[in-house]
């Protein structure tokens, strides 16, 4: 009896989480109090009931354990007993399915038992792996899915699918109040993310199609959203494409970018969903942990700082998604709120995304208008979705304003068909604008290198795909000076590839108009090059490349001028 | 392809020429029935090889693939084991069969086989073959390492970097044609890059699945695959026994340890390196023994030859320390990592080997890339990187007074000769070994003599004797007293049909550290 008085109060004062409202969302109905305690708890358990998800509803957590590859990593179950603890923690509620990368059989029981300790629910790990990450026939099996039974049971047996040599795992769950059926997939691509996400989703359309309920693909994907890998992923970037297929025509829902606040963090751990996301987030406080993992990896947490000993589970944040079933229609503006502090070439600028995600069999079409008042500016401030049926649609809005906007609250009007949207918009005191920029780069050897006074780190401009002749990269100094001078350390690491042979300079004050001052041919060696020029003001410096050592692309280890 | 009568023809003078002494000579003896699966197509199309010789026997390897070039990396083969039969001969008819056996061809493996053959005779040419199904394979050439007690001169070649899409394995033919004993690969067997749907230089049109970045298990399956196809690699790999060691580009272009370049995190990338080393092996004539376990392989191994002979075949990039430039002289690094490095050291002081051959991936000699007084470029990904763990290793081999230490390198894509110094800062201190950088056999395409790079090389570092920008092989004689080098090169790899020349060749006297014209 008191226990069940302990839960409910539980569900009380837990509540107002999950009542906050989502943009378009339905604000679901609390549970009655009776099912909430189905009088599981785990054997000699004296921890905190947490609550249960109301009738309807599914919370699905996300978690890349880095716990598969190394045997005695796999062996130390520390970092798992934190991530049971500190899940516990940070759940609104106990969560129903845990969709798990990198971790083996054993991993995902012991998780399942110390999950169940920490929660006061029973968990248990319906599909997982071996003993070893990899098979006798050199596939990898790393993946595992983990289910509350209090709360789901298997609608249809789980097990392995085979998609670039790495076995993703699944099963059909169901809430035992029947009101609601997930095929769950716990997903990590072996290599590059889109082809395996495409096949993934294929398979679970023709595999699950009459399941209905929401389909939920969750893991690792290897990659951020944005397909140029940058500490800052903007709303508007390209996404990758793998992003783009699932969130486009086969109509899933990022559910950390829609609604987990996390459209700017690099990650690449997903939940996505083919339903209705009502809330999610990602572990955002996670401690400074960087120092934790090494001595995790080798087994040997035992020897790590007490900090890391009481908190580290993985160097990826874990992420959760509260999930209900999908509405006809569904319509979402993201971010929910903006800020102005980002300046690109002498430019305040931030994105917007509309988007609609059509459920129905009919195809829909939604005008999209954004207004706002100068000196903000929207492009395009208007657009179509044009969305055929079981897919969705997405706009980006580029909103922007002159780096010198008096500092202060405006907003942002989205109107999707009949729905109108306000999002507030904070034009910031300062505005970050990076140091430098390059037309490309290849990942690992982004512009910043450049300008990092270390000879040995260079910028690469990309050739995976091949990029066409010229490329730059445009110092920008932070105020206009007047320089005569412009010093190209070609990359200094013994190979000359990217070395710059014909070369161009121009100067811009505004970031927009950009005029050359010099121009002509360096040798193919790795001294230290000079353009000079007659002294002029700029705050923007570009150097441009036609023409370079090794084939069609860029390096620079340094980029200075004087 | 072989017609069954054509076949079980043959199979019966095989048998015949065994029968005599039949149970001597099989390692499976008896049961031998066919069980094969019915296949799309002929299996061999990967050829033979053998590998890791010693005075008693080899390791034997082929590959059934009817279909090498299918998408999914399996070459076109049923999800079943398969029976093959091998067979061990002391003449190139395949008359006087000395040992057989059956193998079973497994799908987990990529239905490849590694058979381990014992019971041979000591510094011999063997010759062998395969048979699966109605099918048999072509003849390779093989050959025992001498009695151990004997000084037989060894002739040895070596190569690297054979980027399939970047040109022709011309040197492989020339190399095929040399009466060898053994063959070294020092890396760089294939790259991870996509290639386009008309193969590059090669002209040939593939499938969409060869233009991805090579990254998971049936990808670097198909990309050896795609290598293997070569008629010239073929050749080379049917002549001699080979070693193989690997570099950074049959994982990925500069890893080292758990580390990629290019963002991975360190279990994406050792996941991705257990795909690479599994495909290596399958493809391979290694030991068993090699076989990865999920992202490790023992790669490191020594070869004996008789007294004159000891290569220590190493691996410089699963152990390393991160790459950092700035760090060269920190004594905490490590390029070989400690485990290795005692067993080598170990290795070099219990050798009684004349000649004690390096056989490693990257530059050892130290290579100043600009004649400025005052600046030094160093190659960060080199031993010049890891200077003081070359200092020690140095150090090590001048303690246990190592006869004739030589080191052989891949990697850079051209051909170097060096002194290696006591100290480089100092041109007359003395010098404690040679090294031979052999060039690649594609990568870097035809290439020039010489090369503006390289004249400033030769200038700025006394210690480097030779430098040419073509491409080629490296193929070396040791015998008592001395150890000769031949530096091959061919004239162009873009287009078939490239004539090879020796373009260079040194001399080493035993007991004198010293490149000598010959």
């Amino acid at each position: 009896m008191r226990r069940t008085f302990h839960a409910a109060a539980a569900v009380a004062i837990c509540w107002g989480l999950f009542t906050m409202p989502a943009a378009g969302s339905v604000v679901p109905d609390p549970p009655a109090a009776g099912s909430v305690a189905p009088g599981l708890s785990a054997a000699g358990s004296a921890s905190r009931r947490l609550p249960v998800t109301p009738a309807g509803q599914i919370l699905v957590v996300q978690a890349n354990l880095q716990d598969s590859v190394r045997q005695a990593d796999a062996r130390d179950t520390r970092d798992l007993d934190n991530f049971a603890r500190l899940l516990a923690e940070k759940a609104p509620a106990a969560p129903d399915a845990l969709l798990l990368t990198e971790i083996l059989g054993p991993g995902a029981r012991h998780l399942a038992n110390a999950l169940s300790r920490a929660t006061g629910q029973r968990y248990r790990a319906e599909v997982a792996g071996e003993r070893s990450a990899f098979l006798p026939d050199g596939a990898v099996r790393e993946n595992a899915i983990i289910l509350n039974t209090g709360t789901m049971t298997v609608a249809a047996p789980g097990g392995f699918e085979r998609v670039q040599d790495e076995d993703q795992a699944y099963v059909v769950a169901a809430r035992r109040d029947g009101t609601l059926r997930v095929p769950l997939v716990a997903a990590h691509p072996g290599g590059d993310p889109a082809p395996a996400a495409s096949q993934l989703a294929d398979w679970l359309a023709d595999r699950f199609a009459r399941e209905g309920g929401v389909t939920v693909l969750g893991g690792d994907f290897r990659a951020g959203r944005c397909a140029v890998p940058a500490v800052d992923q903007t709303i508007g970037c390209a996404p990758q494409a793998f992003w783009a297929d699932l969130t486009g025509p086969r109509a899933y829902t990022d559910a950390y970018f829609e609604r987990g606040d996390a459209q700017a963090r690099p990650h690449s751990g997903y939940v996505f969903a083919r339903g209705d996301v009502l809330k999610a987030a990602i572990d955002t406080d996670m401690p400074d942990v960087s120092d934790c993992k090494a001595a995790f990896d080798a087994g040997r947490s035992r020897t790590a700082d007490r900090d890391c000993r009481a908190a580290y589970y993985a160097d990826e944040p874990f992420g959760w998604a509260l999930l209900g079933a999908a509405r006809d229609e569904q319509q979402s503006v993201v971010p929910a709120k903006l800020a102005l502090d980002h300046c690109e070439l002498a430019v305040r600028t931030a994105d917007v995304m509309a988007r609609v995600v059509n459920n129905t069999g009919a195809p829909l079409s939604r005008p999209v208008r954004v207004s706002v008042s100068e000196p903000l500016a929207a492009t395009p401030a208007e657009a179509t979705l044009d969305v055929p049926a079981g897919q969705a649609k997405n706009v980006v809005v580029n909103i922007t304003a002159p780096r010198d906007t008096a500092p202060g609250e405006h907003r942002v009007t989205v109107t999707i068909g009949s729905e109108k949207r306000e999002i507030p918009v904070t034009v910031t005191e300062d505005c970050v604008e990076p140091k430098v920029y390059a037309t490309s780069f290849h990942s690992g050897f982004g512009p910043e290198l450049a300008v990092d006074e270390d000879i040995a780190t260079y910028w690469h401009s990309e050739y995976q795909p091949p990029h066409p002749l010229p490329q730059s990269i445009t110092l920008n100094l932070g105020e206009t000076k007047q320089i005569s001078a412009l010093d190209y350390q070609p990359r200094f690491d013994g190979n000359l590839n990217g070395t710059i042979l014909d070369y161009r300079v121009y100067l811009s004050t505004d970031g927009q108009t950009f005029t050359e001052v010099a121009g002509g041919s360096w040798a193919a060696d790795a001294r230290l090059k000079t353009a000079s020029f007659e002294a002029a003001d700029a705050r923007y410096v570009r150097l441009e490349g036609s023409r370079a050592s090794g084939g069609s692309y860029l390096s620079a280890a340094e980029v200075t001028v004087r | 392809m072989t017609t069954p009568h054509m076949t079980s023809r043959r199979r019966l003078l095989a048998h015949a020429a065994g029968l005599a002494g039949l149970a001597a000579v099989a390692q499976v003896p008896g049961g031998w029935t066919d069980s094969s699966p019915a296949l799309p197509g002929t299996p061999f199309t990967l050829g033979v090889a053998s590998g890791d010789p010693r005075p008693d026997g080899v390791v034997l390897w082929t590959r059934l693939a009817p279909q090498p070039l299918a998408d999914d990396g399996l070459g076109g083969m049923p999800r079943t084991p398969v029976p093959v039969r091998w067979e061990v001969a002391e003449d190139d008819g395949m008359r006087k069969v000395v040992r057989r056996g059956v193998a079973t061809a497994r799908p987990e493996l990529t239905h490849a086989v590694h058979v381990e053959v014992h019971g041979l005779r000591p510094g011999r040419a063997y010759w062998f073959r395969f048979t699966a199904g109605a099918d048999d394979s072509p003849v390779g050439r093989t050959k025992t390492a001498p009695d151990p007690r004997t000084s037989v001169p060894v002739s040895f070649a070596f190569a690297s970097c054979q980027a399939w899409d970047v040109g022709f394995y011309t040197a492989y033919r020339d190399l095929a044609a040399q009466d060898l004993d053994l063959v070294g690969h020092l890396g760089d067997y294939i790259y991870e890059n996509g290639i386009g749907a008309t193969g590059g230089k090669r002209g040939t049109q593939l499938s969409p699945a060869h233009g991805a970045l090579v990254q998971t298990l049936s990808q670097y399956r198909l990309r050896h695959s795609l290598v293997g196809t070569d008629p010239d690699l073929q050749a080379a790999r049917a002549a001699a026994p080979w070693f193989f060691t690997l570099d950074d580009h049959d994982v990925e272009d500069n890893w080292g340890a758990d580390r990629s370049p290019t963002g991975a995190t360190p279990e994406n990338f050792l996941r991705r390196r257990a795909a690479a080393f599994r495909a290596f092996y399958e493809n391979n004539p290694m030991r068993p023994s090699a076989l990865p376990v999920g992202p490790d392989m023992a790669m490191h191994h020594r070869i004996d030859y008789g007294r004159l002979a000891s290569f220590f075949v190493l691996d410089a990039r699963q152990f390393r320390s991160p790459i950092d430039i700035g760090a060269r002289l920190d004594p905490s690094r490590t390029m070989l990592g400690e485990q290795q490095e005692r067993w080598l050291l170990k290795g070099l002081a219990d050798s009684s080997s004349t000649w004690n051959l390096l056989a490693n991936q990257v530059m050892m000699f130290q290579l100043d890339r600009l004649t400025d007084p005052g600046l030094q470029q160093l190659n960060p990904d080199t031993w010049d990187g890891y200077a003081a763990a070359r200092d020690r290793l140095w150090a090590g081999i001048g303690e246990r007074r190592v006869s004739n230490p030589v080191v052989l390198t891949g990697d850079a894509h051209v051909n170097c000769a060096a002194e290696l110094k006591a100290d480089y800062a100092d041109p007359g201190s003395p010098s404690v070994g040679v090294e031979f950088v052999g060039t690649s056999i594609t990568s870097g395409g035809d290439g020039s003599d010489n090369t503006p790079g390289g004249q400033e090389w030769l200038a700025a570092n006394p210690h480097l004797k030779f430098f040419n920008n073509q491409r080629g092989y490296v193929r070396c004689r040791a015998a008592a007293d001395t150890l000769t080098t031949d530096y091959v090169v061919v004239d162009k790899v873009t287009t078939a049909g490239g004539t090879a020349s020796v373009r260079r060749s040194f001399v080493v006297e035993s007991g004198r550290p010293a490149l000598q014209d010959m």
